[in-house]
């Protein structure tokens, strides 16, 4: 396979002038890089009165302006220059000439004059502008070259770095620490809590009550209240383990995953829309959600959850669905594609370093608790990652792109592709042959008789080959979606039923031009669920997709050799979202009406491609057969030989005997089936097919025998494909292609491309001498390994910590998306230990995340209660010892689910597209979405739409983060905003009302059964002393307000409503105990 | 330099405990701890802010901003260029380099459709767009040196409010809030008045992003029922309010059973005491909200008897907003009404389109600044004028301009602001910025500051490093000062 590996972008003297988003117009290196006027060091010798001028002017504003970039400090002085030290400056030549400040390039960019323009930020107030003019007038005077050299901060060193930072650290497996009261301790995780406590002369909080438990339990592991008849029946159960199997209940209901799945939905920022202006959906990103879920109810190994999320388009052996068939795997891989996208960006290859930031910094947080992003703009300023490392990670996301993948039949028809391939090939082994009986008896003369010699092609043009299929399988990778490409290139030589010139029925010809197809069968699959927004809607492309490799060109117009009808996409720095104003010429319908031709496509109008792109081509056939041949990027059409047979023949000093050989060479090549070279067999194939034209009648019986052989492998091929399921949904997902190196952009800017970084995983985990990642693929296969890996100490302390502090209200390492410097480490030893010893076995013994939550949710230290030792919050008011267990409120979707559930409009269903949400006149701007039910249609909040520019705001109150970056801890917020919408949220009245009748549908109960039963269903446990009686009363006396009277109408809806509503409004419904 | 001064060199090694938070905080670093202290105190930081001494003096408490959604051509406002009639139709190409626009159909030179006169001591030339903001000239300092970095509207947007042109970053009314909190614990401190027009990138232009929620911008309409959840849905005060006294009466018995139990739940009386805010809220925004009490003078001085209607619906904006600053609201911002066509993104029909967009505007907002005069409350009011970016001198089509990030022309007026006065230059096409270059960062800088606090010390920690609104930028646009 030829490996395509990008050519350096020409870094010519062109300051960047187009604007950029976040990146200072700095172009440091260009300073660096200037004509080398030499600044005479004897110059520099201070005069008497230079050095109080440059200390006191100057290098203050050095210190201020410049010294932010052009430091030691921050890492690689921008363009080599320093201004720590008279010697660092000295060594940047050619920035100023001493006495001359005209020409000086110092003075030209700090007067703003020309494109370079220094300071970035800003243009310096008029008297610095003249101060630096003064010092270079005086001919740089820097008279003490100690004292700033001396405060020089150490470089960027990946190795002291990691060995100075706890996380970088290999956990460590600690026999569990001695306590004084093992009797207290159920497992490990308790003997550390406790030994923690006890160091501190502290005591756990005594075991709380069996129904606050179950309450606490069920809330934390399902996001839902508990049944009442299991409250009563756990706490009835005097079995020690009744709890524990409580806890296992829990664990077996869909409900487990649908709360663990909208933890880990904030830290993949998941939402269904794209933002920006008119908050585009991402097609069936619910697919992600639902298989998030179901990973979780199954309990999916937590590596493979990770590994399917990376890479799951790529593992040899997908994870299919028990009972559909379908595959799993590749749906986890929609996880890239959540984020922010914008329909029509300027700058378009600056939006795709945006969003690849974006992938690698959600990446970063969410498998390895490390903020990569930081490393975009220069080295880490903390921690071991370098901007090296980053950009190796970038090219593993440039090389895939997106696609919807019919995930539901990949597997299915990939069956029926590999038979349909199986057929062909022994098609060809039998017709071959019986074509070469019938060319061998072909007169030469036939053949080289009345040839026409076609025009000679104009000469070649410079042309950057995105795809070159003509040569068979081993030039250019085949990628597809799905199997609608056959995963073999055809080659020359390839026979193939035509119908004949004068509508006599059919005969057999032989493939001129190696290309790769789409079988016809394809051309008419459907994609059920969402279509892209935009101009994408109009065709349905997934399943359908062939995608070139991708290569970078500055050529803007782009050439396809094909035949049959298409769909073109061409794929500028991996932007395909196609709306708006811009990149209308991006796509493209094509229809060659059965015939080979050279089709252009014209991108310079959208496009400024003076920079280069990379570019990628995706074809989607749209009826019937579909062909590829080439893909080029040129000014002008490519020439090729139009007929090589005429011009063989041509060229010939005898034609008949040229003729002769070729055809005795072509049926030796149908006889054996072995085909010379690609350009060789272009022309045999030729001789062939003009041997069919002239000489053979296939209305002769020899020659109808072959058409009948050739018509019966296409009846067996029509019996396999009745076999293809031509439905599916999909899902966004990777589309993997070939492996591009991305460059280290200079300042995060995609306009200042540097060294290209090689694909590969942390230098800090892997060393920096890792084996070359693969060319023919990204290397997110390989990624997901080195994330999983033993040598890698996070993966698995990140995720033991999520679950920590998703069941403790607070992390062993509280930061839990930020495991580096600047996170909080773990607050003690004893917790680092305790952590290590959780990653350490849950790696150990499987992954298991239901087997982690069970072991931290039946331990003594989650039972305990929340009562509190006067004596214990004086030491530790944190709770960072965790002396009892804290009362926290209920997340924003727990609340909402909590009072479907209590109300019992609760629909259990799981999964399923979103639910559009109830809009109010506060949901305005454009891209306002389909209105929903007021009630979410009764679905869990999970299922309700995320739209990014229109996000519940019931839920908002509460917290739900807005999905940008990974959230794995939310704010909790405390605000009136959410009292207003617990009295006038018009949900919450109307699901107290669904209550009030609910409950007042018996007609035998008392008002006394009744408060009891709405109590054990809002707060797991009766009225407590008086308030039942509190309650009464208020019953009475609000349907007096009501104007009638308890006595007579003691089933008054809204009295009972109000009731309902009361214990919404109170502080017990939203926080556990 | 000072090494601190980086936006990831700001840290603490060793975790704080609460009280090493607030005494950090009151020496102006306290955003550090924020992240931590919202957990327990985000009502109290609510209304205290998190800069509880401010950095230096302030010259402004509150802020007015009046977005001019869609970007105002600044040729046709407050910066004339005659040169545009001299070379008009020309092609630009052929007298500057021109930058790739959206759209990138550019036409020729097209001269103002406007005629610019003196106004005031000042003799601040502004367009006949504009002729009441004329009469108050002397209260404004234009800025015609703006820049920002993006050529199209919901990033600009972003950039403009967030200073980041991505999505989810919080609005310069969150960080404003956050830094100073409320003046008013019964209102919210960041309310934007929705005239009907969200700009392009939705309610994310006012999000709190990664700060707590309170400090989202409540989106208010300039009626009644303005703000979501504040109408009472029950027949009577008398019924709502037996009903949460219930529902207080079940929450005091909570407080004091976890009393029992050694507990003090922070958060609990937190939230008991939103309830009882929230029940008095009720009663106060309508009032806020209901301008029946201005005087018939006032009124037509906004010109809520404009035979426009969308002049009274800016006007009572303006109103409102005056009424809030006069509570205590921290930051107000106006968004533009729906005038029919488009907002003030003229990319065709420049001169009815920018001409109702003014005829809206125009009189409410001469009349927000006279009436914030006369009632003493401008010199502690930050007033900003701006759109997201400004339009290009020629044209686009025959009767439009494009979007134009490389200059435009904003103003500010009241708290610290010098009025009459006129900063920064562009060249002689009103194209590109050739004096007292500003970015948007510089704007934001420069609020801060106006507000007692500096913007490199207003921080909040997230995703890894402390977050600033003016990210690793910003200057202070001194020039504007008194």
């Amino acid at each position: 396979m030829k490996i395509l590996r990008a050519p350096p972008v020409h870094r010519g003297r062109t300051a960047e002038t187009r604007l950029r988003p976040r990146i200072p117009r700095a172009c440091g290196w260009l300073l660096a890089a200037a004509v080398a006027l030499a600044l005479p060091t004897a110059a520099l010798a201070a005069e008497p009165g230079d050095a109080e001028f440059f200390e006191s002017r100057v290098r203050p504003l050095l210190a201020e302006h410049c010294a932010e970039c052009h430091s030691a400090r921050a890492g690689d002085p921008e363009g080599g220059l320093s201004f720590d030290s008279r010697s660092d400056f000295l060594s940047a030549a050619g920035v100023a000439v001493a006495g001359r400040p005209d020409e000086s390039l110092l003075v030209q960019v700090v007067r703003y004059d020309g494109d370079l323009q220094m300071p970035p930020a800003g243009r310096l107030p008029a008297e610095a502008v003249q101060t630096i003019e003064d010092w270079v007038r005086r001919g740089m005077p820097w008279p003490d070259d100690s004292a700033p050299a001396a405060t020089k901060a150490a470089a960027f060193d990946i190795a002291e770095r990691r060995a100075a930072h706890w996380c970088w650290q290999r956990p460590v497996a600690t026999p569990p620490p001695a306590v004084r009261q093992p009797g207290w301790c159920r497992g490990d995780v308790d003997r550390h809590v406790l030994a923690r406590l006890e160091a501190a002369d502290l005591e756990p909080a005594p075991e709380a009550d069996r129904a606050v438990l179950v309450r606490r339990v069920a809330e934390v592991l399902t996001g839902l209240p508990p049944d009442p008849r299991d409250v009563e029946r756990v706490v009835d159960d005097s079995d020690p383990l009744a709890f524990d199997r409580y806890v296992d209940t829990l664990l077996a209901s869909p409900h487990y995953g649908e709360r663990f799945a909208r933890h880990w939905l904030d830290v993949v920022r998941y939402a269904e829309s794209r933002g920006h202006e008119f908050d585009y959906q991402i097609p069936n990103a619910f697919q992600y959600r639902d298989w998030v879920i179901r990973a979780l109810n199954a309990d999916l190994p937590y590596d493979q959850f990770v590994r399917e999320q990376i890479a799951g388009d790529l593992l040899a052996r997908p994870r299919l669905d028990r009972r559909t068939g379908a595959n799993e795997s590749v749906v986890g891989t929609g996880f890239w594609f959540l984020g922010e996208e914008v329909h029509s960006p300027v700058d378009i290859k600056q939006d795709e370093a945006d969003h690849i930031d974006n992938r690698i910094d959600t990446f970063g947080k969410a498998f390895l608790g490390l903020t990569l992003g930081c490393a975009r703009c220069h080295d880490h300023k903390f921690d071991a990652i370098s901007a090296r490392d980053y950009y190796a990670i970038a090219g593993m996301l440039m090389s895939s792109s997106y696609r919807q993948v019919p995930f539901e039949t990949l597997e299915v028809n990939r069956g029926v592709a590999t038979e349909l391939a199986a057929l062909d090939e022994a098609g060809r082994r039998r017709l071959l042959p019986q074509v070469a009986d019938l060319v061998a008896a072909v007169d030469p003369a036939k053949i080289a008789g009345s040839i026409t010699v076609p025009a000679a092609a104009g000469p070649p043009g410079s042309e950057t080959v995105l795809a070159d299929y003509t040569r068979g399988s081993g030039s250019t990778p085949i990628i597809a979606d799905a199997n609608a490409w056959c995963r073999a290139a055809v080659t020359a030589g390839e026979p193939r039923l035509v119908p004949l010139p004068d509508g006599r029925g059919r005969g057999l010809r032989l493939e001129t031009v190696g290309h790769v197809r789409s079988d016809p069968v394809w051309s008419r699959m459907k994609s059920k669920g969402e279509r892209e927004p935009g101009k994408l809607t109009e065709v349905d492309r997934a399943g359908r997709v062939l995608r070139t490799p991708k290569v970078r060109t500055t050529v803007g117009v782009l050439w396809h050799r094909v035949r049959g009808k298409f769909y073109v996409l061409a794929v500028v720095d991996s932007h395909t979202m196609i709306a708006g104003p811009l990149f209308g010429h991006n796509v493209k319908q094509i229809d060659t009406k059965g015939e080979w031709q050279w089709v252009q496509q014209d991108l310079r109008r959208d496009v400024d491609w003076s920079t280069g792109h990379v570019v990628h081509v995706e074809y989607a056939a749209l009826a019937g057969e579909a062909c590829v041949a080439e893909t080029v990027a040129a000014l002008h059409q490519p020439s090729r030989p139009a007929d090589p047979l005429a011009a063989a023949l041509a060229a010939s000093k005898d034609p008949v005997a040229t003729a002769e050989r070729l055809r005795d060479e072509a049926v030796a090549a149908c006889r054996s089936g072995s085909w010379p070279e690609p350009r060789r067999a272009e022309l045999l194939a030729a001789c062939v097919n003009r041997a069919c034209d002239v000489g053979i009648d296939w209305l002769t019986a020899d020659a109808g025998r072959v058409v009948v052989d050739a018509l019966g492998i296409e009846g067996a091929r029509d019996r396999v494909r009745l076999a293809a399921a031509l439905a599916s949904a999909t899902a966004p997902a990777m589309l993997d292609g070939n492996g591009i190196d991305q460059h280290v952009l200079l300042k995060g800017s995609a306009s200042r491309p540097g060294d290209p970084a090689r694909r590969r995983f942390l230098e800090a985990i892997d060393g920096a001498d890792q084996p070359d990642w693969p060319a023919e693929s990204s290397g997110r296969l390989e990624l997901a390994e080195r994330v999983l890996a033993p040598a890698n100490p996070l993966t698995s302390r990140v995720i033991v910590n999520r679950v920590w502090h998703h069941l403790f209200g607070r992390g062993l390492v509280p930061t839990t998306d930020n495991f580096g410097k600047l996170g909080e480490p773990p607050d003690d030893p004893l917790a680092q230990q305790l952590l290590d010893g959780l990653a350490l076995r849950f790696e150990a013994e499987g992954w298991s995340l239901k087997k982690l939550v069970r072991e931290l949710a039946t331990s003594s230290t989650f039972r305990m209660s929340g009562q509190r030792d006067p004596r214990a919050v004086a030491r530790d008011p944190a709770n960072r010892l965790l002396h009892h267990y804290p009362l926290r409120r209920l997340e924003a979707e727990a609340i909402r689910d909590k009072i479907l559930s209590v109300s019992g409009r609760l629909d259990r269903r799981v999964g399923g597209p979103g639910v559009s949400i109830h809009l109010t006149a506060f949901h305005d701007g454009r891209g306002r979405p389909a209105e929903g039910p007021l009630d979410g249609a009764g679905r869990r909040s999970v299922y309700l739409q995320v739209r990014r520019n229109f996000l519940p705001g019931f839920l908002l109150a509460f917290d739900m983060p807005v999905p940008f970056q990974a959230m794995g801890r939310r704010n909790v917020t405390n605000v009136p905003a959410q009292a207003l919408t617990m009295m006038n949220d018009p949900f919450v009245s109307q699901q107290a009302t669904i209550w009030a009748r609910k409950e007042i549908a018996d007609s035998d109960a008392t008002p006394e059964k009744r408060i009891e039963r709405m109590y054990r269903a809002a707060f797991a446990c009766p009225p407590r002393t008086d308030e039942s009686a509190i309650a009464v009363e208020f019953l009475h006396a609000q349907a007096a307000r009501h104007g009638i009277s308890f006595e007579t109408e003691p089933r008054h809806e809204q009295t009972w409503a109000d009731l309902a509503h009361a214990l919404f409004a109170s502080k017990e419904f939203i926080f556990v105990p | 330099m000072p090494s601190s001064s980086h936006h990831c060199g700001r840290r603490r090694a060793t975790p704080l405990t609460r009280r090493e938070m607030l005494r950090q905080a009151s020496c102006g670093f306290g955003a550090v701890a924020a992240a931590a202290l919202m957990q327990r105190d985000a009502a109290r930081a609510a209304s205290t802010g998190i800069v509880s001494a401010l950095h230096h003096a302030p010259r402004a408490r509150n802020v007015i901003f009046l977005f001019m959604d869609g970007g105002v051509s600044q040729v046709d406002s407050f910066d004339p260029k005659p040169r545009l009639d001299a070379d008009a139709g020309k092609d630009p190409r052929s007298l500057f380099k021109v930058d790739a626009t959206q759209f990138n159909a550019v036409g020729a030179i097209l001269p103002s459709p406007w005629k610019f006169r003196r106004y005031g001591q000042s003799g601040i030339p502004v367009s006949d767009l504009f002729p009441h903001v004329g009469s108050v000239v002397d209260e404004l300092a234009v800025i015609r040196s703006m820049t920002s970095e993006f050529p199209e509207h919901t990033t600009a947007n972003y950039f403009i409010h967030t200073g980041s042109g991505l999505q989810g970053r919080p609005s310069m009314g969150a960080w404003t809030t956050y830094g100073l909190g409320s003046e008013n614990e019964n209102l919210p401190g960041y309310v934007v008045l929705n005239g009907g027009l969200i700009p392009p990138g939705g309610l994310d232009n006012f999000t709190n992003g990664y700060l707590p929620a309170t400090y989202q911008g409540s989106v208010v309409k300039p009626d009644a029922a303005g703000l979501a959840n504040i109408k009472r849905l029950d027949a009577s005060a008398e019924l709502q309010s037996a009903k949460l006294g219930l529902a207080s009466a079940l929450d005091g018995r909570l407080a004091a059973r976890l009393a029992l139990e050694g507990r003090a739940p922070d958060a609990l009386e937190s939230a008991i005491a939103n309830q009882e805010l929230a029940y008095r809220m009720q009663v106060e925004v309508p009032i806020l909200l209901d301008i029946a009490d201005e005087t018939a003078a006032t009124k037509r001085a906004y010109g809520l008897e404009s035979k426009f209607p969308h002049t009274v619906t800016f006007g009572t904006e303006c109103l409102l907003a005056r009424r809030m600053i006069e509570r205590g609201v921290r930051f107000v911002e106006l968004t533009c009404p729906h005038v029919g066509g488009d907002r003030w993104d003229q990319h065709g029909n420049l001169k009815n389109g920018h001409g109702n967009n003014a005829l809206a505007v125009d009189q409410p907002i001469a009349a927000l600044i006279s009436d914030l005069r006369a009632r003493g409350l401008l010199d502690s009011t930050l007033v900003v004028w701006s759109g997201e970016f400004g339009r290009t001198p020629f044209g686009q089509g025959s009767d439009g301009r494009d979007h134009n990030p490389q200059a435009f022309s904003l103003w500010m007026a009241g708290g610290g602001v010098k009025g009459g006065t006129v900063v920064g230059a562009t060249d002689d096409y009103g194209y590109r910025v050739v004096e007292r270059k500003f970015g948007i960062h510089d704007l934001h800088a420069t609020m801060l500051h106006l507000l007692g606090i500096d913007h490199t010390r207003l921080t909040f920690r997230f995703g890894g490093r402390d977050m600033r609104l003016t990210d690793v930028y910003g200057t202070v646009i001194e020039d504007v000062f008194a």
